[in-house]
């Protein structure tokens, strides 16, 4: 058994090695781009106008109104023929933007830019921030005593031993569907759930099941819901963290939501996630 | 970093920034790689993150803290590079036969291939933190705030990868221990 401070010794000497010069052409090819790139500037305030003469400016403001009426009353009068020519500009929809940055986020509808077999929209409140691209974490934080998150990802089997990663994964491994996943949770030995309730977001069904982590569960021996290899690198560090488990068949695709929260987390805090999940869009992709 | 080569690089000096370019490559590149394990990746990761630099240099309000908002900007590309593709194929290297024990003494030739296993079953989260602590020498709360996140999930991921880290060692070491015990 190696000690804490052998493991520390022997991974920074294994970080020594490898490459630690850029090769010349990675620089080439971005300095031959730079010419070609604008920077990206602050938004300066509003600009000031200079002073204008202000006679011309009133008749022409006065003509731009006459002619604007003109026009609309030619098109009320009745039996008047449409002048025809293309439709008007529809406005184009505004790109969602993802949740693949860090820090707060303004209020607003993001996309999960996880690697899922499906399109996944939520609309976020003020306040809530982002971890990495697949968590959004509560004003409070997503750290005990009163943190909140969501997290979004697929399943595909479950550990052994939730608190014994290295003791790997169940075999056989959990198969693909919503019952699959809900039943190998439920039935998992170290697994404490209560549930399932079935559930639809955004009229698509599921199951959901609580779970809260055992004693014994910790930073230094966190509970593992899941494991990279195994689709989400997934845990929780404290006793009595408490997890609802969305389990959502979208098209036939498996779609897992972790929100979770402490014994400590606000009634308001609680509310703001349901919001969120209610919020939730779907889309299979073919 | 020289904040005047930083603040004329801002101002769209393209010559200043071909210093600061030279100047951070390296650092970016050995980070990348060590994050990615790949060399090809870690060099599109650096590129991709010279050019934003370049881009988004305006956007930088202190040019002292030039250095971690750059981490911060390659870890993002390291992040998109990961997630771009997943040939998180093994980087094979010749290691001379006389080339057994570390800088201080480690026998690396007997881990390197476990940490390897180890390391890329990690998160693109956690190597990262790994990487800066424990290569850049970073402090805790200096990569939390390079990373953007709660010094606590710093540590927690630190922990975690380390565990995991642990436990690959530890792995290979049992077969050994129990043969020698019979």
């Amino acid at each position: 058994m190696s000690t804490d401070h052998d493991v520390t010794r022997i991974v920074r000497s294994w970080l020594e090695e490898g490459t630690t010069v850029v090769p010349d052409r990675v620089l080439d090819a971005v300095l031959d781009q730079v010419p070609a790139i604008h920077q990206r500037r602050l938004r300066w305030p509003a600009r000031r106008f200079p002073t204008v003469n202000t006679t011309a400016l009133r008749i022409g403001l006065i003509a731009a109104v006459l002619i604007v009426a003109a026009l609309v009353g030619w098109r009320l009068l009745p039996g008047s023929i449409s002048p025809g020519g293309p439709p008007a500009p529809t406005a184009k929809p505004t790109p969602i933007p993802k949740l693949n940055s860090q820090g707060l986020l303004p209020a607003g509808r993001y996309q999960v830019d996880a690697t899922l077999p499906m399109k996944v929209t939520v609309a976020v409140p003020d306040g809530w921030s982002t971890d990495t691209n697949w968590v959004v974490i509560g004003p409070n934080g997503n750290q005990a005593p009163n943190g909140i998150a969501i997290r979004f990802y697929t399943v595909k089997n479950l550990l052994v031993h939730p608190l014994t990663p290295s003791a790997g994964a169940i075999s056989p491994p959990v198969g693909p569907s919503v019952d699959d996943l809900v039943k190998a949770m439920v039935n998992h030995r170290d697994w404490t759930t209560t549930g399932p309730s079935p559930i639809t977001i955004d009229g698509y069904v599921g199951q959901v099941v609580h779970v809260t982590l055992p004693a014994g569960t910790s930073a230094a021996t966190p509970f593992y819901l899941s494991g990279d290899e195994l689709g989400g690198d997934v845990y929780g560090w404290v006793a009595g963290q408490v997890f609802d488990i969305y389990v959502v068949d979208v098209g036939g695709k498996r779609l897992v939501i972790d929100a979770f929260h402490y014994p400590g987390t606000s009634a308001a805090d609680l509310a703001a996630q349901q919001a969120i999940l209610d919020s939730a869009q779907l889309t299979p992709i073919p | 970093m020289d904040t005047d080569l930083v603040t004329r690089a801002q101002g769209g000096d393209e010559g200043a920034f071909a210093s600061l370019a030279v100047a951070i490559g390296d650092r970016l590149h050995g980070v990348a790689f060590r994050i990615l394990r790949d060399t090809d990746l870690a060099e599109d990761a650096t590129q991709q993150a010279l050019l934003n630099v370049w881009q988004d240099l305006p956007q930088l309000r202190d040019p002292a803290r030039f250095d971690a908002w750059s981490y911060r900007l390659l870890v993002r590309a390291c992040y998109a590079e990961g997630r771009k593709t997943r040939r998180w194929t093994p980087n094979l290297r010749l290691l001379p036969a006389d080339e057994p024990i570390g800088a201080d003494g480690i026998d690396l030739v007997a881990h390197r291939d476990q940490l390897e296993r180890g390391f890329r079953r990690l998160s693109i989260d956690h190597r990262a933190v790994v990487v800066l602590h424990h290569y850049l020498d970073m402090p805790l709360d200096q990569v939390a705030e390079t990373l953007g996140i709660p010094a606590g999930t710093v540590r927690s991921r630190l922990h975690h990868a380390m565990r995991g880290l642990r436990a690959a060692l530890d792995a290979d070491a049992r077969p050994a221990a129990k043969e020698a015990a019979q």
